[in-house]
């Protein structure tokens, strides 16, 4: 009931500022219509260079490299053992009086 | 009280009926924005997952770089993912243009129920007849269900926009939820940037993690952590 209330409140608040947020969205889609055509035709002309229609950024092909270096390869690889608790329990006087005195001691 | 007492039955029924309309209308709306926020969470992880690597490797240092960067890799996601809509959209240009050529006629009704449009496979009802509206309090409101306009029926003539107004309905919305995603990642970028690259206090305080580590081990072993911070919180 309560989330229903909730929404019903949300409703009336998104249609009260839905003109806003329609025009923010159409500015916001027409103007990456730019950058999409312009990416294609960056695309393109990569293409036509020989290279793949999107080729890797350049920070991210150093990356890659600097992360398949060895102490960043082995850190996530290598998982350090946990030390495992001690279970063996210590023999006591009372434990060895409890088995009868069979004690090898 | 006079008020309640001039309404008259149907008035009652009338009102009643606009009431519960409005609250299933805001209800309905309030779920879509839910969704709309879900798609916005949703799309914001991934601005901090594209950015990881180049952050963990520490090839981006300062804030400026992070922002081109993070720029240049949300345009090219929102290249790719738009590619769909958009070859669905070029799709539905690509009939427009043939329709035009083969039959001369450039001034396609795409939406029309009579010959040509994709109206014609729709039930339609007249909604501008003045007949169906009532006053109420001085408000012209719909007071009965209109007659039928329309009834399904295939028309060849209607062929093309029996394509193009699917594609342009399914490559529009389409279209739309990419760009949402490409809204939701900017902000998560520009907050990112503010966040990564500048330390706040909170960074030092009692409770943080480093603190915890130099309180434990005597020295900061943070400093050698090759994992970058939660860039997807």
């Amino acid at each position: 009931m309560l989330d229903f209330l909730k929404r019903f409140g949300l409703g009336i608040l998104y249609v009260l500022i839905s003109p806003f947020i329609i025009a923010f969205l159409v500015l916001w889609a027409i103007f990456n219509l730019g950058i999409f055509f312009m990416e294609i035709a960056k695309g393109f002309i990569s293409f036509f260079k020989g290279k793949k229609f999107f080729p890797d950024f350049q920070e991210d092909v150093e990356a890659k490299r600097i992360l398949s270096l060895e102490p960043y390869a082995n850190d996530n690889a290598n998982v350090e053992p946990q030390p495992q608790p001690q279970t063996q329990v210590p023999p006591t006087d009372n434990n060895q009086n409890n088995n009868g005195g069979n004690s090898s001691l | 009280m006079n008020f309640l007492i001039a309404l008259s039955e149907n008035d009652k029924r009338i009102l009643i009926s606009l009431g519960i309309l409005l609250i299933l209308l805001f209800v309905i709306v309030g779920y879509i924005g839910l969704l709309v926020e879900r798609i916005m969470k949703h799309q914001a992880k991934k601005a901090g997952k594209m950015m990881h690597d180049v952050v963990a490797a520490k090839v981006i240092t300062n804030e400026k770089a992070f922002r081109k960067f993070g720029k240049k890799k949300n345009n090219r996601l929102f290249v790719k993912q738009s590619l769909i809509p958009m070859g669905i959209l070029s799709l539905a240009f690509l009939i427009y243009i043939i329709y035009g050529a083969v039959t001369r006629n450039w001034l396609l009704k795409i939406f029309d129920y009579q010959k040509e449009g994709f109206g014609t496979i729709l039930f339609l009802w007249d909604f501008a007849n003045p007949d169906i509206y009532i006053e109420f309090f001085g408000m012209r409101i719909i007071g009965k269900w209109p007659p039928l306009l329309n009834t399904p029926h295939w028309e060849s003539a209607a062929w093309a926009s029996y394509i193009i107004v699917p594609c342009m309905f399914v490559g529009g919305i389409w279209y739309l939820v990419v760009v949402q995603a490409h809204i939701a990642r900017t902000f998560r970028l520009r907050k990112l940037a503010k966040t990564v690259f500048n330390p706040t206090l909170d960074d030092v305080g009692p409770m943080s993690p480093l603190n915890s580590n130099m309180n434990n081990n005597g020295n900061n072993n943070n400093m050698n952590n090759p994992n970058p911070p939660n860039l997807n919180g």
